[in-house]
C-alpha cells in the first residue's frame, strides 16, 4: 500500500518544474524562488491528508504558493514582484476583441518573434500590469487552464480567459514597440 | 464564423478552452483564412518564445525534489516505525504530526544539499515518466470527464488530435467491444504536447497517450515481451501504465486494470492484421 509521502510526492513530481517557474517569475529572484517552492511544500505537506475526500488536482499547489507569496509580502515586502490586483477590478471592462476585434496589431512575421532574446521577451512580460504578467505566468509557465488559474487566483475562469488575451496583446505590442526602437522590426517591413 | 469571431475566440482556440463544436468552427475558419491563420501562428510562436523564456526545462534543475524525496522517505520511514511501536496505526492525527516534523526536517535537509550541491542535475524525468502518464489521467478524472471532442469515431479523434498535436497518433480498432472510443484531448507530458484519447474498457475508464519518444525515458519501467514486441509496464498504486514505442511515438495507457486487459490498446493494425 502506498504510504502518504509517496501519495504526496506523486502529487508534486509532475508540477516540479512548473512550481519553480512560475515562484521565479512570482519572486524576480533566483533564491526567493527557492524559498517560496519550500515554503510551499512545507505548506501543502501540512495540510496534506491522503484519505481525504477532497481533490488535490492540478491547481493546489498554486494556491498555497500564492497564499504563501502573499503573505510574504506583507510580511517582507522584499523581493517580491508580482504584486497581484483584486479580482474583479478589470471584469468590467469590455474585452478588447471584441470591441476591436481587428486592431491593428504590430507586422511582424513569426520568424521575427522567435529570434527575440530571453531577456527582450521577460522585459515585455515584466512590462504588463501584475495582474496581466501574473495570469500569464500561471498559464504558460504554470501550465494550468482556464478553470485552475481561477481557483489560484480566486476570480470567475471570464475574468482570466479576458485578461489573457488583453494580456497577450499587450505583451505582443510591447515586443513590437521594443523591435521598433531597436530597428528590429523595419527590416520584416517590405 | 466570421473573422472578428474567430480573432476573439483564437486565444481560447490556442489554449484548447473551447469546446469541441467551437474549436471545429475555428479549426474550419482557419483552414479556408490565410489572414486568421497567419494570426494564429503568431499567436502560436509568441506563446512558445514566451514559454521558452520563462518555463524551466527540467533537466536544468537542481536537486532538490531528489533530496527531498530521499529524505521524506527516510524521515517518515523512521516515524512509521515509532508509531508501529506504539501500535497506532499510520493514519492517526500524531503520526501525520511526526511525519510533518519529520519532512520539515527532510525539506530543509533537501534544500541545504540543493544549495551546497547544487551542480548535481539529477534528472527526475526518467524513472517518473509513469508518474506524469498517471498524474495526468487523474487531472482528467478530477476535472469531471471535460473531453476537447466526444467521439467514438476514431478517425474523428485522431484527427482532431493531429491537428492540436501534430501527432499522428493511431488509435485502435474501436470495434473491439472491450475498449469502447469516448473522445480526446490535448495535454502536456514531461513538457511535451500530448495526444490524450480516453476509452472505456468493461466499465472502467483508460486513458491511451502519445507523445515524442525524445520526450520520455521508459529505460526505467519494466520490459515485457507481448504479441511480439516489447512493451514497458509500471505499477503506480491502483493503476497500471503500459507502453511502448511505435515509430516516432511512445504511446502509454493506464487504467486500474491488469496489464492484460491494456495490451488492447497499444496494439497496432499490423497486429490486428496479424492476428487475423
Amino acid at each position: 500500500m502506498e504510504s502518504a509521502v509517496d501519495v504526496f510526492l506523486r502529487h508534486i513530481r509532475p508540477q516540479w518544474t512548473a512550481m519553480y517557474s512560475v515562484a521565479r517569475r512570482y519572486t524576480g529572484d533566483e533564491d526567493a524562488a527557492r524559498d517560496l517552492v519550500q515554503e510551499t511544500l512545507l505548506r501543502a505537506w501540512r495540510g496534506f491528508a491522503p484519505d481525504d475526500t477532497r481533490t488535490y488536482n492540478r491547481s493546489w499547489v498554486f494556491v498555497i504558493m500564492r497564499s504563501a507569496m502573499l503573505d510574504w509580502q506583507r510580511k517582507v515586502d522584499r523581493r517580491i514582484t508580482m504584486v497581484s490586483t483584486p479580482c474583479g477590478e478589470l471584469t468590467e471592462l469590455a474585452p478588447t476583441d471584441s470591441t476591436e476585434p481587428f486592431a491593428p496589431l504590430p507586422n511582424m512575421t513569426e520568424e521575427r518573434f522567435r529570434e527575440f532574446l530571453d531577456d527582450t521577451v521577460v522585459q515585455a512580460l515584466d512590462a504588463l500590469d501584475p495582474s496581466f504578467r501574473e495570469v500569464i505566468v500561471l498559464s504558460v509557465a504554470g501550465g494550468l487552464g482556464y478553470r485552475d488559474i481561477a481557483e489560484v487566483m480566486d476570480c470567475p475562469a471570464g475574468t482570466v480567459m479576458s485578461r489573457l488575451s488583453r494580456a497577450r496583446r499587450t505583451l505582443r505590442e510591447n515586443l513590437a514597440s521594443y523591435a521598433r526602437q531597436t530597428g528590429f522590426l523595419k527590416e520584416s517591413r517590405s | 464564423m466570421n473573422c472578428g469571431d474567430v480573432r476573439s475566440y483564437l486565444h481560447a482556440f490556442l489554449d484548447n478552452e473551447l469546446d469541441a463544436p467551437l474549436s471545429i468552427d475555428v479549426q474550419r475558419h482557419l483552414d479556408g483564412c490565410h489572414e486568421c491563420a497567419r494570426e494564429a501562428e503568431i499567436e502560436r510562436s509568441i506563446s512558445k518564445r514566451l514559454a521558452q523564456a520563462i518555463r524551466y526545462d527540467r533537466s536544468s534543475l537542481p536537486a532538490f525534489c531528489g533530496s527531498l524525496d530521499d529524505n521524506i522517505t527516510f524521515s517518515t520511514d523512521g516515524c512509521q516505525e515509532q508509531v508501529s511501536d506504539t501500535s497506532t496505526e499510520y493514519t492517526a492525527r500524531n503520526g501525520a504530526r511526526m511525519v510533518a516534523v519529520a519532512a520539515t526536517l527532510a525539506i530543509v535537509v533537501g534544500a541545504t544539499g540543493w544549495f551546497m550541491f547544487g551542480d548535481r542535475h539529477e534528472d527526475l524525468s526518467p524513472s517518473h515518466f509513469s508518474d506524469l502518464v498517471v498524474a495526468d489521467f487523474q487531472h482528467f478524472l478530477d476535472e469531471g470527464s471535460k473531453l476537447q471532442i466526444e467521439s467514438s469515431d476514431r478517425s474523428d479523434v485522431s484527427r482532431w488530435l493531429e491537428s492540436k498535436t501534430q501527432l499522428a497518433m493511431a488509435l485502435p480498432d474501436s470495434s473491439d467491444p472491450r475498449c469502447r472510443l469516448l473522445g480526446g484531448r490535448k495535454c502536456t507530458i514531461a513538457g511535451a504536447a500530448a495526444a490524450f484519447a480516453v476509452y472505456e474498457m468493461n466499465g472502467v475508464t483508460a486513458s491511451l497517450v502519445a507523445l515524442p519518444s525524445h520526450s520520455a525515458d521508459l529505460e526505467s519501467m519494466t520490459a515485457v515481451q507481448s504479441h511480439g514486441s516489447t512493451h514497458w509496464v509500471a505499477k503506480r498504486g491502483a493503476y497500471t501504465v503500459l507502453a511502448k514505442r511505435r515509430g516516432d511515438l511512445i504511446y502509454a495507457a493506464a487504467a486500474q486494470l491488469p496489464m492484460e486487459e491494456l495490451t488492447c490498446l497499444l496494439k497496432s493494425r499490423r497486429d490486428e492484421k496479424s492476428k487475423n
